[in-house]
């Protein structure tokens, strides 16, 4: 639940541009913040450049994501070594919003390697969202009605004229454009004759014309021979199309724990609608408002394990001179046991997020997974090797920066830790339990420093690192 | 282990000062012996089931007219009653038909029904109808009355790896999910370092903190607290089933998921309702194949559930409801069926009064290519809370809803 209700916010003053002040300065609370949402988390060098350079320029920073990169692939057909390679791409802190932003459209079109078989097409599906994330939707969703992956995923290769499959007109409209209540059924019947013979033939976008339905066909109430491009103009054309998409964002950048009233998101969508749809324009927006730097927004979601991971490993998985050691394949077992396998969504719909990222099983491989990592990895390393077939791994050194940082004392290093993983939040009384931990035991090096480690491991267990 | 001992091995039970209030109501009722409670195990068939296909007119012409391509022959049903027989690949549940065990209640759903996955499961799910649901499960709603008299710690159980089902959302506390034995393996010692005790102490303790400033916060505080505080004893019953020569390596299938069930109804865990869930049911193309091979697996998931529980006489005491969020389309569509509305649900068990229920649906009498409602889905629920659970139904389905006859 947001800190007041959306009736006490005038949504004008909420979407427009913050600027730090000496109240609510731009501070690590806030590059962390803007950091895990707009991308994975920022390492320790980021947050110091980002204090350096202010606000505006690492807005501009991030929203200069520079040419298109082309992306790995192979003939595999379970998305492993794609999904190792993603995983590698959002460590490395290289254009983190684009990675983000395709993990968004990962979830929106949510497609499953599962059933689509095909590295390929699964990363040429990625492709796109690398293309045309922070640009216009349109494109976006007229590439999509033609992308391979898509067309198996939701059987257009079924869909033909004497029998036209409904998979792919319904989801277009119910999950990827208009939302539930925006068209009919005699709406989707429509759509999907009009989508009869696109197929796919050795991996390709294929148009079947003697499957296709010539017919006429009546879609929002006009008449026309209508083919799938036509529907897809249709769609966007539809105004609950921005209103939509403006939900979406806000649940993926600010709070998904309700949906605010249409009248709240409206100056998003006016900008979507004056933008022609250009969805970066309004992430901007968002990532720029007073909204998103106050309290509404600030720990007002659930770590997607994505998130938790990369995030804690870009803080904590270094060897002793600070580079990142652990290697992304040693990651994938833990985002599987967190309920997170990248290239297969469960459905359609995609992950559900928010409090269902969080039962019992789950937490406890968050907590697993955050003591492999605080502990070197050490422990894990055999049953790890085993499941990934061999090749690991360079054990991460948390303690690393701390003692370059020169922190010697117990209590030094439990502020270190809290300011480098909960910046901008105090819970003093888990605070003392750290220290009551780091002071007990025998006072060798290697006993200590053990003890550092479970504060460490302690630390992203804590409730309030669940959020972000 | 009998009951007593296993909920007592606990000793975070006995010594915590944070005992989430539920726990201490599970060791509560280990004290008691609570084998009269009846159990429901729900089996969410999850896409749209094809009630055509599971429970086949197989006097209907119609029926014929309508499926030339996925029809099944009349030659290779399992009759339940004259008009009325199942999928073959249900060969597991002749014994419940053959005892009369085995009710189909037909035509199932709510009016207006939406065919979109989501909508539809959710309403399911919340028992609601109106077009935004609360995001509280029934099973959920059901918590309170279903701890009453005898105490019962977790009354509700979601078994799998899926996220938690809308269905057991929303309940503070006695709801868990439970997947795999190494789930609740908790890492926590370290060669020369504190040791398990102390590690596990200092997770447990910077878990806790006010339950009321920040609800999502709370959320957390309280969802890690449970966890912590019953990993434990879930791991004793999980490593018994790791430990199974055949079970142990089956979690992910449905019968898989049966023998943990069986497991843990036999050795008093005291819970009331299961939840699992089998996907694969939304067949727009290879319906045929598809709904071969998980009828199958539904129908020998259930009866190895009753043969293992008949060991223990603790057969008596449950029932299984299988639903989906809607049926399909009538006419087939090459070589599937695409979302239509008026599922099927079975329900089994031995007080279940097997045969027909509700009245069937007309194959021509359609509702845009539909088949038309004929029974609302909260009599289901209503039914199952009243006369087998014996929880009070209005205040879970927010109305009185007209009871039916399929339990006696």
């Amino acid at each position: 639940m947001p800190k007041k209700p959306y009736a006490e916010l005038n949504p004008k003053e909420e979407w427009s541009e913050w600027s730090p002040s000496a109240d609510n300065p731009w501070s690590r609370k806030w590059i962390s913040h803007l950091y895990r949402r707009a991308g994975f988390g920022a390492s320790r060098e980021e947050i110091e450049s980002a204090e350096k350079i202010g606000f505006d320029a690492t807005i501009k920073k991030l929203f200069d994501v520079g040419p298109e990169p082309k992306l790995f692939s192979d003939d595999g057909t379970d998305g492993m070594f794609i999904r190792i390679d993603w995983v590698r791409r959002m460590l490395s802190g290289q254009a983190p919003l684009r990675e983000k932003m395709a993990l968004f459209w990962h979830n929106h079109f949510a497609t499953s390697v599962n059933k689509v078989a095909s590295n390929r097409a699964m990363v040429g599906q990625l492709q796109l969202f690398m293309k045309h994330g922070l640009s216009k939707f349109g494109p976006l969703l007229q590439d999509i009605s033609k992308d391979p992956a898509m067309i198996i995923w939701l059987d257009g290769n079924t869909n033909t004229k004497a029998k036209p499959n409904e998979n792919y007109a319904r989801e277009i409209m119910e999950l990827f454009s208009l939302g539930v209540g925006n068209y009919t059924e005699k709406d989707i019947r429509e759509a999907a004759r009009a989508f009869t013979g696109w197929h796919t033939q050795q991996g390709r976008f294929y148009f079947n014309a003697s499957e296709h339905d010539e017919g006429e066909k009546v879609f929002f109430g006009q008449k026309g021979n209508w083919n799938g491009n036509d529907i897809v103009d249709m769609i966007l054309k539809q105004p609950a199309c921005p209103r939509f998409l403006a939900r979406r964002l806000y649940a993926f950048f600010v709070c998904e724990e309700i949906v605010p009233p249409d009248s709240f998101l409206e100056p998003l969508v006016t900008e979507l609608k004056n933008s022609d749809l250009d969805i970066g324009k309004c992430v901007e927006r968002i990532l720029r408002s007073k909204h998103f730097y106050s309290e509404q927004a600030f720990l007002q979601k659930i770590k997607s394990p994505v998130e938790f991971v990369i995030g804690a490993v870009r803080l904590l998985g270094v060897g002793p001179t600070g580079r990142l050691v652990v290697m992304p394949e040693s990651l994938i077992p833990g985002l599987d046991a967190m309920g997170q396998r990248l290239f297969a969504p469960p459905n359609v719909k995609g992950w559900e997020g928010g409090r269902a990222w969080l039962s019992s099983g789950t937490l406890v491989a968050r907590s697993n997974f955050s003591h492999d990592l605080a502990h070197g990895l050490r422990e894990a390393s055999k049953e790890m090797i085993r499941k990934a077939g061999g090749s690991f791994f360079t054990a991460a050194d948390p303690l690393a920066q701390a003692r370059k940082a020169g922190m010697e004392t117990p209590r030094e290093y439990v502020e270190f830790y809290g300011n480098l993983l909960i910046p901008g939040v105090r819970n003093v009384s888990a605070e003392q339990e750290m220290l009551k931990h780091l002071r007990k035991g025998d006072d060798s090096l290697a006993s200590f420093e053990s003890r550092v480690r479970d504060v460490i491991h302690s630390f992203l267990t804590m409730p309030e690192y669940q959020l972000n | 282990m009998d009951r007593r001992n296993f909920l007592k091995k606990s000793t975070l039970l006995a010594t915590a000062p944070f005992v989430p209030e539920f726990l201490a109501r599970t060791a509560l009722a280990a004290e008691k012996a609570s084998s009269n409670d009846t159990i429901l195990v729900v089996i969410e068939m999850t896409g749209g089931n094809d009630g055509l296909s599971m429970a086949v007119p197989y006097t209907d012409d119609d029926y014929y007219k309508a499926r030339p391509k996925l029809a099944i022959p009349k030659a290779q049903v399992l009759k339940v009653t004259d008009e009325i027989g199942l999928h073959p690949s249900f060969f597991g549940l002749q014994n419940l038909v053959t005892a009369k065990q085995l009710a189909i209640i037909q035509g199932v759903g709510y009016p207006n029904s939406d065919r979109s996955h989501f909508e539809s499961m959710d309403r399911w799910q919340c028992a609601e109808v109106t077009k935004e649901v609360s995001g509280r499960g029934w099973l959920a709603k059901s918590t309170d009355g279903l701890s009453k008299g005898e105490a019962v710690g977790v009354p509700v159980m979601h078994v799998g790896g899926d996220k938690l089902p809308m269905a057991c959302r929303g309940a503070v506390n006695g709801v868990l999910s439970i997947h795999k034995a190494e789930d609740f393996e908790l890492r926590a010692s370290e060669d020369g370092g504190a040791g398990e005790k102390p590690v596990k102490k200092l997770l447990a303790d910077v878990s806790k903190g006010s339950l009321d400033e920040d609800e999502l916060l709370s959320f957390v505080r309280r969802r890690q607290l449970q966890t912590f505080e019953s990993i434990d004893t879930l791991k004793e019953v999980l490593d018994g089933f790791k430990r199974d020569p055949i079970w142990g390596r089956q979690f992910s299938s449905l019968t898989g998921k049966m023998n943990l069930i069986s497991r843990l109804i036999r050795e008093g865990f005291g819970t009331r309702v299961f939840y699992v869930a089998i996907d694969g049911f939304d067949t727009h193309a290879n319906q045929l194949t598809d709904l071969q091979r998980l009828y199958a697996e539904v129908g020998s998931a259930i009866s190895s559930l009753f043969t293992d529980l008949a060991r223990s006489k603790d057969d008596k005491r449950v029932a299984v409801l299988t639903f989906s969020e809607f049926g399909r389309r009538v006419a087939e569509n090459g070589s599937g069926t695409d979302h239509g509305a008026g599922s099927f649900l079975l329900c089994a068990g031995p007080a279940i009064k097997g045969g027909t229920h509700g009245k069937r649906p007309s194959l021509t009498d359609l509702d845009q290519g539909d088949l038309k409602v004929t029974t609302d889905f909260r009599q289901v629920y209503a039914t199952l809370l009243e006369k087998w659970l014996k929880v009070e139904s209005k205040g879970v389905l927010g109305d009185k809803f007209e009871t039916m006859n399929f339990v006696a």
